[in-house]
């Protein structure tokens, strides 16, 4: 158990490729910390500097508030499982999951090191597989043994890169509860690097967003989800995509109105603390919106573009004034060139600064930290 | 795990028809690929048996060659009383011929070729993995140089060699020859084997030094059996390079040291060149690459690191 | 279909008794298509959706032509094609790979099949399709530097500038990323709404198909296992192959008994799991598989009337829904429920489930088989 801290890591590859440009990052005792980002963004970069396969070319990496600059990576009590798993081909699955117990810094006797596999790979259901080799294994099995061979050693941190990316959907969704319900992984400090919004949602106590070597946010999943900084994690969680509008304030007899899409985008800003004139950028969950004209919402007309069956709900794109709007609606049997209205709750409008991309604070933003939770009641057991 | 399909895809694997496809055990179906076999096919198969005589002749001649005794050599083709006489010769057990220490030579050949691809291992394998691994300053140009030495006629170097060697005194010496090959075995080695180790992702020794072993561990451990194939490729070639090379052994040796190439050569001086003994020397001289040749052939088939990563 | 504007319609197609055997030397026969029927009519998108293996690629390559059927028949219109080269089936294909040849532009890669017959304006009608699919501005490009949206669009107009009278699609979206595919396939759906071209979808991903397709035909071994429209085939499946194989998050299936109760059934999921369901099932008990959709569980307290206690396993705050999965006394495989985005669970917590009964869907264990057992 440690804390775990990078201070300004920054990393380069030759004169020019930066693959990462200062990180700051303080991960708690015990922490799940999530690092999400697109490929490239550097998330693997950050995962090597802190288990020493990498040396930051500037700054440093703090386990447990000291300096490992100078540790080798087989002595930072650092566990890492590899995105491509990484399983010795030649050696059986037991032999794979043994091996750290075998060497000199985590040796432990051949009976002791029998029993903590046999803990291990009981929770991971992979009992029956010990004598394989690694070809002899499906994807999610693969997934499985590199996971267990991560949690058989003690570990200050564990490092896991993309774990999941290589099984189907279904597959991962099962394996990312699997995930959460391992005791290990909750209560060691834990990096974990997906591109997955969904994993990071699912799993983080904390989310950092990474791109193109930077952080743009770090925060709860609710403060990443509610109050993302800019365009640039609003687009990333949440699919179909958050829709952006651009447009313009403008003063309206209430106070001021955003007027995007050719004006077909007509809605009150009072949430927000806007002068007219200021360009921005309107941003509406396509789960937030509603079908049909009700009562105290804003509302946007437009013509049905295409509409896509969801199994139980459909997602409806509209065209509005030239612009795309996605809405997760129930199904119906709406046609190409309906006319149709759907209402916008204004309080879940988001705006940001057309030109910075920044997001502008809604006046309410305090009290949206605290969001009610429990509509339906849980009994603790 | 009830939500995983291991059990399954595995099992697919063992019995690839029993799920995807249905099977049908026989049946009176159009097999489209069932075709009688044509002409041109059997064409093909004469153009091939044609080639394989017009190949195999030369060795099939000196194989005759050495069975022939000496008076018969010029007069016959296919039709000779057989002998062993060469062999006899060769293996030095007929005292009717001036003797040449053949199998002194031999000996010599094995030490060199083997000395040889041993120090070539030695120094080639972590030299290999160096340059797959690590960008370092100037790693192109050493490997561009290794290579180099493979372009250019030993005849080029083999007079100052031969100086130097005379100056130091390992003029017709085990050691000199064995490093005077490393010319030849060297590049080989770290060529082949850096592919080898490129073809290996990183990402399996460093989960290795995470789990606990340091780098050298790691290679030993981990990567080493995983490239075994390449080391037994590599170093077959570079042994028969070795064990055939001429010009080093016939320059930098005298008779101390001397190797089956040149030693085969002797038997064509004197009054009468003995062709049959050569060839029998020669066919001797074919058995060690050969021998090593077959017994690690089950390490030449690559695709063993099958298997290692995500699939 | 009234969004329907048919520029011109594509023909109709149909499949009779299709089957392909594959023979290898020495190896058991394979049948990767074993008969099937189907009709595909002017200006529908049908949805072939299977897992690899299963027989929807080499459907796709009988209809284009480049696999002959071993037997039965292939028609466009009233004309069979079976026999005819590809080139003239008048069946478009674009390709999972894009297929695009690179060291031609954009244009002259739209063209090339239009150069290759020597049809007129190849050029101006490149331009048009362009136009249509949005890329007018790459025509003067290559290939090799677009993103793999944009090589997806210029296959389709490569394929539909030809005006086919059948258009297959080979897993057209499975190289982009999710933001592209999103809208990709919003553009491939309208596009074909527009266009009213006869398409066969071929895919691995039931969310597509259920985007995209006026009709899924979900294939598995061979064979079709149901055609449906989306809502039939998600709602309705017709056995445990699509039950499971359609719909994300997937449908909780647990094996069980039902055995008729006084007005109605119960069903043991295992000795202290069990579930009364309003309908009939026969006298003699029966084995079954319980189906039920993530959305179609609720979730309350364990001592709820009718609820079927439940441990808590693990809980997921999606945000925009919740995703919870419980552990059920004696069953081993888990059950997943969608929950509301404010719901809050942990491992270990006890919680009560309620089954919509009218989405509850029995299989028949030996058969796999759907059980129509609601009182309708």
């Amino acid at each position: 158990m440690a804390t775990l801290a990078l201070k300004g890591v920054r990393k380069e590859y030759g004169k020019s490729v930066v693959a990462l440009k200062g990180l700051d990052l303080d991960i708690g005792d015990g922490e799940f910390f999530v690092l999400l980002g697109p490929s490239g963004a550097g998330k693997t970069t950050t995962l090597k500097c802190v288990a020493g396969l990498e040396q930051p070319t500037l700054g440093h990496v703090e386990i447990g508030g000291l300096d490992v600059s100078n540790i080798e990576p087989n002595a930072r009590k650092v566990a890492m499982a590899f995105e491509n798993y990484a399983l010795y081909p030649q050696e059986t699955v037991y032999d794979n999951i043994a091996f750290p117990l075998r060497s000199r810094r985590y040796y432990r006797e051949p009976g002791e090191a029998q029993s903590i596999i046999e803990r291990v790979t009981t929770t991971l259901g992979i009992n029956h597989l010990l004598q394989r080799l690694p070809r002899e294994l499906s994807g999610g099995q693969k997934q499985r043994v590199a996971l267990a061979r991560v949690l058989v050693r003690p570990a200050d941190v564990l490092l896991l890169d993309e774990p999941l990316s290589h099984l189907d959907a279904k597959l991962r969704a099962a394996m990312r509860a699997e995930l959460k319900s391992l005791g290990e992984l909750q209560s060691t400090t834990s990096l974990y690097v997906t591109h997955d919004y969904l994993e990071a949602l699912a799993l983080g106590d904390r989310i950092a967003v990474l791109n193109e070597g930077e952080l743009v946010q770090v925060g709860t999943r609710e403060e990443i989800w509610h109050r993302p900084v800019n365009t640039f994690v609003a687009k990333a969680f949440g699919q179909p995509q958050i829709n952006l509008v651009e447009g313009e304030v403008i003063p309206g007899h209430d106070g001021p109105r955003f007027h995007g899409a050719n004006g077909a985008v007509d809605l009150p800003m009072h949430g927000f603390d806007v002068t007219p004139g200021r360009k921005v950028i309107t941003g509406m969950r396509p789960r937030d919106l509603v079908m049909d004209a009700k009562p105290g919402m804003a509302h946007i007309k437009g013509s049905v573009w295409v509409t896509e069956p969801l199994g139980r709900q459909q997602e409806v794109t509209l065209e509005a004034g030239g612009q795309h709007i996605a809405v997760i609606t129930p199904l119906s049997s709406l046609a190409i060139g309906d006319t149709v209205t759907i209402s916008v709750p204004v309080s879940r409008i988001l705006l940001f600064d057309a030109e910075s991309g920044q997001r502008i604070p809604a006046k309410d933003d305090a009290a949206g930290a605290a969001r009610p939770i429990a509509e339906m009641e849980v009994s603790r057991g | 795990m009830a939500t995983d399909k291991p059990s399954q895809q595995v099992h697919q694997q063992a019995i690839p028809e029993a799920q995807g496809m249905a099977v049908a055990a026989s049946g009176p179906a159009v097999d489209p690929d069932a075709r009688p076999r044509s002409i041109g096919g059997i064409g093909l198969d004469l153009l091939t048996i044609a080639y394989f005589a017009f190949a195999l002749f030369p060795i099939i001649w000196i194989l005759m060659l050495s069975f022939k005794s000496q008076d018969q050599l010029f007069t016959t083709y296919f039709r000779f009383d057989p002998t062993l006489d060469s062999y006899k010769a060769v293996l030095g057990l007929s005292s009717t011929t001036e003797s040449v220490p053949f199998m002194k030579y031999f000996l010599n050949s094995l030490i060199a070729s083997f000395g040889a691809v041993a120090v070539s291992l030695l120094v080639g394998v972590p030299a290999a993995y160096a340059f797959a691994r690590y960008q370092f300053k100037g790693a192109n140009d050493m490997l561009f140089t290794l290579l180099s030495f493979r372009f250019a006629p030993e005849l080029m170097v083999i007079i100052p060699v031969y100086v130097i060697y005379q100056k130091i005194g390992l003029f017709d010496r085990h050691l000199g020859l064995i490093w005077v090959y490393q010319l030849i075995t060297l590049p080989l080695i770290v060529w082949i084997l850096r592919s080898y180790f490129q073809d290996l992702t990183p990402e399996l020794e460093q989960s290795a030094m995470l789990d606990g072993y340091n780098r050298w561990q790691a290679l030993v451990k981990v990567v080493v059996p995983l490239v075994k194939p390449g080391i037994a490729a590599a170093a077959l070639l570079a042994f028969i390079f070795a064990w055939n090379s001429f010009i080093f052994p016939f320059i930098l040796t005298g008779s101390n040291a001397q190797t089956v190439t040149v030693g085969a050569l002797a038997f064509m001086g004197g009054a009468k060149p003995r062709y049959n003994v050569t060839a029998a020397a020669a066919l001797i001289s074919l058995i060690p690459p050969l021998v090593l040749a077959l017994s690690i052939q089950r390490y030449l088939v690559r695709g063993l690191t099958f298997g290692a990563v995500k699939g | 279909m009234a969004d329907r504007q048919s520029a011109r319609a594509g023909k109709r197609l149909v499949l009779d008794k299709l089957a392909k055997r594959f023979q290898r030397k020495g190896q058991q026969q394979v049948i990767a298509v074993n008969g099937i029927d189907l009709t595909v009519n002017e200006g529908e998108l049908l949805g072939l959706l299977g897992p690899s293996g299963c027989g929807k690629s080499t459907t796709l390559r009988m209809i284009a032509g480049l696999e002959e059927p071993t037997s039965g028949d292939i028609r466009i219109g009233e004309r069979s094609i079976v026999g005819s080269p590809p080139h003239a089936r008048n069946v478009a294909v674009a390709f999972e790979n894009y297929a695009l040849y690179p060291p031609l532009t954009v244009r002259e890669n739209i063209a090339f099949g239009l150069r290759a017959r020597k049809e007129k304006n190849a050029d101006q009608r490149a331009r048009e399709v362009a136009d249509r699919l949005g890329i007018s501005h790459l025509l003067d490009r290559k290939p090799g530097g677009l993103s793999s949206g944009q090589k997806q669009a210029v296959s389709l107009a490569r394929a539909i500038v030809r005006e086919p009278d059948v258009l297959l699609l080979d897993e057209p979206l499975s190289h982009l990323d999710a933001a592209e595919r999103d809208s990709t396939r919003r553009e491939l759906k309208r596009l074909q709404r527009e266009t009213g071209y006869t398409t066969v979808l071929v895919t691995h991903d039931q969310q597509e198909a259920l985007s995209l397709a006026d009709r899924i035909a979900v294939m598995n071994a061979g064979v079709f296992q149901q055609v449906g429209t989306a809502a039939e085939v998600y709602d309705r499946p017709a056995n445990l192959f699509v039950a499971d194989f359609v719909g994300e998050p997937r449908m909780n299936l647990v094996a069980g008994t039902a055995v008729a109760i006084p007005g109605g059934m119960r069903i043991h999921l295992s000795g202290d799991a069990v579930l009364d369901l309003a309908g009939d099932i026969g006298a003699q008990p029966r084995d079954v598989t319980l189906g039920i959709r993530p959305q179609d569980l609720r979730v309350g307290r364990p001592d709820d009337a009718g609820a079927l206690p439940a441990t808590v396993f693990a809980y997921e705050p999606l945000q925009e829904v919740g995703r919870l999965t419980v552990t059920l006394p004696g069953v081993e495989n888990r059950v997943v429920v969608e929950t509301h985005h404010d719901y809050w669970a942990d491992g270990g917590d006890m919680v009560g489930l309620k089954f919509n009964p009218e989405r509850t869907h029995l299989f028949d264990n030996a058969t796999g088989a759907r059980i129509e057992w609601q009182p309708r």
